[in-house]
């Protein structure tokens, strides 16, 4: 019953964000004069036009794309003639590993800051916790990235000074971090497993790749985490401090459990529902909201691939990334929905 | 103030007070809480609500809520001190010496556990060893509460059971290290009337089958009467008058007790009254009697000196300047 009512829910989501996706998509523009320039005769356009299938009615050209759709097709790129089915399962790796890694940092400080700042408001790890939140939510993410690379790419090599009084040269340094230039230092990828670099990397036993791709992967995992973590931290810190409060928490001291069994008995398992669901939302948003974290590491993800389709008015690999995107959301709710089911008695009656 | 451990108690408070730092400033639910529980006795305290009855009880537990602090007075516990208790002293005193039944049953159950889980590990909490397995003892305690099919509760969890189920699996729970003293905290309040005396029945004749002890707090005067043999009258934070239950229910002498009789006097069929004046606010400390605004009784002397404590005999106490027998 519950899984029957999620599919259709999931179903009737996945047609809404194609139809809204297709119509705008078409009302912004159009390829023609990206794929062929502008100085070409009204007969070339017509001709690529009827090619295209751009003559159609709307009605009927969103009918063939939702054929096409429902077998797999997503359509050729009108600029660079590949599939962009072909394109995404190659850029999409990039974004989720990048995503992935975020969320990774942002299990590091985020939510432990959170369960801490839950259990001792006022305390200095509670105000560290607080300090970070602020400090993400008032910076720009992408404004961020460039200053990581500016400090620790640009600056060291560009140190270079002498302490007058004790004659000690400073300087030059290496630069900390790798130049932001995707995700991996001119070396080729490890074979295509799972596209996680740093996944494929370990399974081909090559650790320095693993290292040199985990190395990439940091300053934009910690980009986008200092500015998608503060809600988390946020919201563990109120779940802990609400579960701390319950009363079933005070009984169970009462008989004599000591402090380590409720603090990881009750009070995390009936604060984490909440943390679990918001995690499962932050990671949907960054597939598509790390776009300009993506740009600013020129990382070859999805959201740079739909920047460049959104230049060229090229419709299929717009629509395809929403798509994409709207796809991993769903899924990702249906997964945290089956956990709090497996961990929430309540919701099983 | 301090008289010491009392002879043979099982429990002496003793001018407890504790002290509460909210963000609006500090609460002072307790001022100076004297309170003796012998072994095997039944206890009630009565008093209306915000008179520091729960707190008396979580300072027994030694169970602050966040800000909260025992700042004055002594806990005893048969000759140790529970406030000087270390962290696994206090562990292991909490449970299998005193343990706590809760007011509203459901939400004193974590709602994520299923009935077994949590009756397993409170039998564990205490028990180096258990002989035999711990699921068996579940069922066990089960059993003795009056379940009728032990093995379907367990499976069970909170929300699916109702108040009077709940309430009983937490008796469970506090019975499951063996404590010496029960402490109820208005343990029927959120039940339905039937329900209230079956639950209050089971929980005396389970007390008593394991020669504890219970205090029971109530706002219900009829609720104490009726398991207690002992009562105190709490008020603002202390335990203004305190004997045994014949006494208080006949003739009280403090002049609050007496007004908290008339309001549920069980002779008459009259509408209950209410005590004129204000309950006090506990964000004040009160050294002069607290009762002085509304009683009916009050004198010069209730104005200038602090509360004079009249040891009676036979456990009576009584802290007021009219004393004894005035009458």
């Amino acid at each position: 019953m519950f899984l029957a009512n999620r599919v259709v829910v999931l179903a009737v989501v996945l047609l809404a964000v194609v139809m809204i996706g297709f119509t705008i998509t078409r009302s912004t523009g159009t390829p023609l004069y990206a794929s062929l320039g502008v100085a070409v005769s009204e007969a070339i356009i017509e001709q690529r036009a009827e090619e295209m299938g751009l003559n159609e009615p709307i009605v009927v050209q969103f009918w063939t794309y939702l054929t096409h759709l429902l077998q797999g097709d997503l359509g050729v790129s009108r600029i660079s003639r590949i599939p962009v089915a072909e394109d995404i399962a190659l850029k999409l790796p990039a974004t989720a590993e990048m995503v992935f890694f975020t969320l990774v940092v942002s299990f590091i400080w985020a939510i432990p800051l959170g369960v801490r700042a839950g259990l001792r408001p006022g305390g200095r790890l509670a105000k560290l916790g607080e300090g970070m939140a602020q400090f993400g939510v008032s910076v720009p993410a992408f404004w961020l990235g460039l200053l990581f690379i500016f400090l620790l790419y640009f600056l060291p090599p560009r140190i270079n000074f002498v302490i007058p009084v004790i004659d000690l040269a400073v300087g030059p340094f290496p630069p900390l971090f790798p130049p932001p230039l995707g995700r991996l230092g001119g070396v080729d990828p490890p074979a295509m497993v799972t596209g996680f670099y740093t996944v494929d990397a370990l399974i081909a036993g090559d650790f320095r790749l693993a290292w040199e791709a985990l190395w990439h992967l940091i300053l934009p995992a910690v980009t986008l985490s200092l500015t998608s973590g503060p809600p988390l931290f946020r919201v563990t810190r109120t779940a802990v401090s609400e579960a701390l409060a319950s009363p079933f928490v005070e009984a169970a001291y009462s008989y004599g459990l000591g402090r380590r069994t409720v603090l990881i008995r009750d009070v995390l398992r009936n604060a984490s529902p909440p943390v679990l669901n918001l995690a499962a939302m932050t990671f949907g948003y960054l597939i598509g909201g790390g776009v300009l974290v993506e740009v600013v590491f020129s990382w070859p993800g999805i959201g740079s691939y739909a920047v460049w389709g959104m230049d060229n008015s090229d419709y299929d690999v717009v629509l395809a990334v929403v798509i994409i995107a709207a796809v991993i959301y769903v899924i990702l709710y249906f997964i945290v929905d089956l956990i709090q089911f497996a961990m929430d008695p309540r919701l099983r009656d | 103030m301090n008289s010491g451990p009392a002879d043979g108690a099982l429990l002496t408070l003793s001018g407890v007070e504790v002290t509460i730092n909210t963000l609006s400033g500090p609460v002072h639910p307790l001022q100076g809480v004297d309170l003796e529980v012998f072994p095997g006795e039944t206890v009630g305290l009565v008093g209306e609500s915000g008179c520091g009855k729960s707190m008396t009880l979580r300072s027994i537990l030694r169970l602050m809520p966040p800000g909260g602090a025992i700042t004055g007075g002594t806990v005893e516990w048969q000759d140790r001190s529970v406030l000087d208790l270390d962290t696994d002293e206090l562990q292991t005193y909490r449970g299998s010496e005193v343990a706590m039944i809760y007011q509203n049953p459901v939400t004193a159950l974590d709602p994520m556990l299923s009935v077994e889980r949590q009756i397993v590990d409170a039998f564990k909490a205490n028990r180096e060893v258990l002989d035999g397995a711990p699921e068996e003892f579940a069922r066990e305690a089960l059993r003795d509460l009056e379940f009728g099919n032990p093995d379907a509760i367990l499976k069970r969890y909170p929300h699916q059971l109702s108040g009077g189920m709940a309430q009983r699996v937490n008796i469970a729970l506090a019975l499951a290290c063996g404590p010496s003293l029960i402490l109820a905290d208005e343990p029927t309040t959120g039940l339905d009337m039937t329900t209230q005396v079956r639950v209050l029945d089971l929980l005396e004749q389970q007390v008593h089958a394991r020669n504890a002890a219970l205090l029971f707090i109530s706002h219900d005067l009829r609720a104490v009467a009726r398991v207690a043999r002992n009562i105190g009258i709490m008020y603002a934070g202390r335990v203004v008058e305190f004997g045994p239950r014949e006494r208080i229910l006949t003739e009280p002498s403090h002049p609050y007790a007496r007004a908290l009789l008339e309001c549920v006097d069980l002779r008459t069929d009259e509408r209950p009254r209410s005590i004129p004046g204000l309950v006090p606010r506990m964000t004040e400390v009160y050294p002069l009697c607290a009762f002085r605004e509304r009683c009916v009784s009050r004198m010069a002397v209730c104005d200038e000196e602090p509360l004079p404590r009249h040891e009676l005999g036979g456990r009576r106490r009584l802290l007021c300047h009219l004393g004894p027998g005035h009458d």
